[in-house]
């Protein structure tokens, strides 16, 4: 499969001497026809890095392509091909969503609103300035959508929407996609949201891009392990009284494997997450690691809890995608 | 099939229009109420004109509109930041920035131009006679007013930054320009410099446009701003002002020049001016011009001269700047040579040879034109026509634009006024002398002038044949003069009471 969307160390700072880092060097491939989200907190820098590649900022260093073509070199014509939809941008707001649309569509060859703005209620008639932001986020997606591109390119579409009109774009964004192929690079800080369509995942955190991987294997490597052991009974002192009973003292394993993200301790048992789950054998790495387990249950994440659970280890899990491209970084 | 280079101008150029329109409106309507206004100074009235008042009130005002008008038209897809839709479509820059040009064109330039030829065909002149004199006025318009203002609103984000930046660049340039003619001027008034500044200042202007446009470098195109103004200053310092006037005055005479050893100009006691930041003197040399052709006149640009002295004392100027003119009615002229203090002091009571050169224009006149002066407008060369108030014999006449520069008159007067006029008297004459300003929003000088005979204005009656002669720029040229065993001492300019440059010194003695 090529890449839609390609980055070689692609970095970007400011300051005189580089000592605001907004991008550390990122190598990146965006598969074509993948839904990749790109995922982190606010101001972890995921705009930086869709500016980038839009050409939008220009990168301290490294490089990068989209639809093949340098990064750098992207204007006029080839953004006949790219949509780029983002909360922050400044559209002409005089113009209602009716003059919008007519404005921009001499503008794209293979225009074809057909009925995006029916199926969007989009109020055609009214000027963008008066539109809510959920509205203003449909009529930028109609604007992009309309003329079918090869990769389209959203910047926090959903952030601060209502669900419903988040489903509704969802929705009109996958239908579109699917009908047409497009790639869709989507950044997001809230998982949920984009847990049900997308099927790549990048993780960033603090400019720095920590994986990214299919959401299919992802899913497949995380489990919640917990671990329980025989709580401790002491004898009540006084006829008639409960026996006492306390947590279990567990001893912790020196050297747990590499694939346990750090453990923590729930009553008489211990949990962690997993994040080999589809390669190691938990079972056996538990008993070796716990000797006085009484059970051992393995459940699997959704991806909030296993982004909370990376944020909270602090650690670069090594992925399968890793080993096999040399690493995002 | 994407958009065609050509139609995405347009394309761009409909929008603005319909979101601007009230701007641009606006814009149109104050253009109107100036040749409205214009026109109304026109007319002859006791006392005060209002009509002048909005004139001047109008002058103030269109620029301001113009300022408000580009500040939209550029920021309506503006170039700093990285949050505008219109990055990310399939905009070309080149599209984009003509767009633009097209806009201040179509909604500046020709109301402009249709606003001036409406001037020129009230004011009872030949619009269509003068058409390159309009563009040129445009191309002056567009180069001193709307290109820097385009550049400005093309670096800024907001109305407020472009105001103040554009506030605030007009003084920037204003000191400068102060600073580097207080210290250079001489540097900055030779030959062929203008060009020189122009052509730079146009071209980084142009280079920051571009730059912005095509690659939205804001703080490289800003940089370039920020120097423009320091282009005075590289001129003033790097300029070979003497290679240059050299070049531009061949040793080629228009005349004799001749030493008037005039003891009138030998000071009184006091001390010699000096002009103190430049540690400059200066020897009052009379000289006379003799074997200029009737016809012509001798603008004296540029001075050099070398001064030989005792011991192999040898001295020689830079060319400087210098404003005489001779002509065969008045051949005499006191030119006021300048001299480094540290030179006069050194030679200043001992006998010297000095060799002057003067670097010279000719202008002479064009083709007479002999016209029967009337209360009816007439033609006169230029394009232009005059009419004579009856009763006081004023001739005023109205030029499109300045073209041409001077215009000579000269008719047969009479004494008395015009109800009862008297027996003729000898020649009377003057020259009418159009505004030199280089962009212009009326197309119309109006000069009102007498005939003079001597220092006494004398009426130019209707009915009075009168002949107009055009100046016409000649060549340049060199004219030598050698004074040998001078004392310049005694000629330096003085000032009383004392205060400059010391005592004047008593005489050598004699050899």
């Amino acid at each position: 499969m090529t890449a839609a969307i390609q980055t070689t160390e692609l970095s970007k700072t400011y300051g005189l001497k580089g000592q605001t880092i907004a991008l550390q060097p990122t190598t990146l491939s965006v598969p074509s026809g993948a839904i990749f989200a790109l995922v982190g907190h606010n101001g972890a820098g995921k705009t930086t890095i869709i500016k980038l590649l839009m050409n939008i900022l220009v990168p301290t260093s490294g490089s990068s392509t989209v639809l093949g073509q340098p990064s750098s070199s992207l204007t006029g014509a080839a953004f006949e091909n790219i949509g780029y939809v983002s909360e922050n941008q400044d559209l002409p707001t005089w113009m209602t969503v009716k003059q919008y649309l007519d404005y921009l569509a001499p503008f794209y060859p293979q225009w074809n609103l057909g009925d995006l703005a029916t199926k969007l209620d989009l109020p055609l008639n009214r000027k963008l300035k008066h539109l809510s932001r959920g509205m203003l986020m449909k009529a930028a997606l109609a604007s992009v959508l309309a003329f079918s591109p090869q990769l389209i390119v959203m910047d926090e579409p959903f952030s601060g929407l209502d669900p419903l009109v988040r489903d509704e774009l969802i929705e009109a964004l996958v239908a579109r996609t699917k009908a047409t192929g497009a790639t869709v690079l989507i950044s997001s800080h809230d998982l949920a949201e984009i847990e049900a369509f997308a099927t790549h995942i990048g993780f960033i955190h603090q400019g720095k891009f920590l994986f990214n991987e299919e959401l299919s294997s992802l899913s497949a490597r995380f489990r919640e392990v917990t671990v329980t052991f025989a709580a401790t009974v002491t004898p009540a002192a006084v006829a008639g009284a409960p026996a006492l009973i306390t947590d279990a003292v567990i001893a912790l394993p020196a050297n747990p494997p590499a694939s346990w993200l750090p453990m923590e301790q729930v009553g008489s048992a211990i949990r962690f997450t997993h994040t080999q789950a589809n390669t190691e054998d938990i079972q056996a790495q538990v008993a070796a690691a716990f000797p006085a387990a009484t059970a051992v249950q393995v459940l699997p994440l959704n991806l909030r809890s296993i982004f909370l659970a990376l944020a909270k280890s602090g650690r670069v899990p090594a992925t399968p995608s890793e080993a096999a491209t040399g690493g995002a970084r | 099939m994407s958009m065609s280079p050509l139609v995405q101008p347009l394309h761009i150029f409909r929008k603005d229009a319909i979101h601007l329109w009230p701007e641009t409106l606006i814009s149109v309507a104050l253009l109107a109420a100036f040749g409205w206004a214009q026109v109304h100074t026109w007319v002859p009235q006791e006392g005060f004109n209002p009509a002048s008042l909005g004139v001047g009130f109008l002058v103030v005002l269109l620029p301001v509109m113009w300022l408000v008008l580009m500040s939209r038209l550029v920021h309506d897809e503006e170039l700093v930041g990285d949050r505008q839709f219109w990055i990310t479509r399939p905009y070309t820059w080149y599209s984009l920035l003509l767009s633009k040009i097209l806009y201040l064109f179509v909604f500046i330039g020709l109301p402009l131009i249709v606003m001036q030829m409406i001037l020129l065909h009230h004011a009872g002149l030949y619009p269509m006679l003068v058409i390159p004199a309009v563009l040129k006025n445009l191309g002056m318009v567009a180069v001193i007013f709307l290109l820097p203002l385009l550049v400005i609103a093309a670096v800024t984000a907001t109305f407020i930054r472009y105001i103040s930046s554009a506030l605030a660049g007009v003084i920037y340039l204003f000191i400068v320009f102060l600073i580097a003619g207080y210290n250079w001027g001489d540097s900055l008034g030779a030959p062929y410099v203008i060009y020189f500044i122009s052509i730079s200042l146009l071209l980084i202007l142009l280079a920051a446009l571009l730059i912005q446009y095509a690659l939205r470098k804001t703080f490289i195109a800003r940089i370039m701003l920020i120097a423009l103004p320091l282009v005075f200053i590289v001129f003033a310092l790097i300029t070979p002002v003497n290679l240059f006037s050299a070049h531009r005055f061949p040793d080629v005479s228009v005349g004799k020049l001749t030493f008037v050893d005039d003891p009138n100009l030998h000071q009184a006691e006091g001390n010699v001016f000096s002009i103190e930041h430049k540690n400059l003197i200066q020897i009052p040399v009379h000289v006379e011009l003799t074997g200029i052709s009737d016809e012509n006149f001798v603008v004296v640009e540029r001075v050099h001269f070398t001064i030989d002295g005792p011991n192999g004392y040898h001295y020689n100027s830079d060319w400087i700047g210098d404003q005489y003119t001779f002509s065969n009615d008045v051949p005499n002229a006191i030119l006021p040579v300048p001299m480094p203090t540290s030179v006069f002091d050194k030679i200043r009571n001992q006998p010297v040879a000095m060799h002057i050169e003067l670097g010279t224009q000719t202008f002479r006149a064009g083709t007479p034109y002999t016209v029967t002066a009337t209360e009816k407008p007439f033609p006169i060369p230029g394009h232009a026509i005059c009419v004579v108030a009856p009763d006081t014999g004023v001739l005023e006449c109205r030029f499109p634009y300045s073209n041409p520069d001077i215009v000579q008159v000269t008719a047969t007067a009479h004494s008395g006024n015009c109800a009862n006029p008297g027996p003729q008297q000898a020649q009377a004459g003057t020259l009418l002398q159009p505004s030199t300003l280089p962009v212009r929003f009326s197309p119309v000088d109006i000069t009102n002038t007498t005939l003079k005979v001597g220092n006494t204005d004398v009426p130019l009656c209707p009915g009075t044949p009168a002949t107009f002669r055009s100046a016409i720029a000649g060549e340049y040229g060199r004219i030598h003069l050698d004074i040998s065993n001078i004392t310049l001492d005694p000629y330096a300019f003085r000032v009383n009471p004392a205060a400059m440059h010391g005592p004047r010194q008593p005489p050598p003695p004699q050899q």
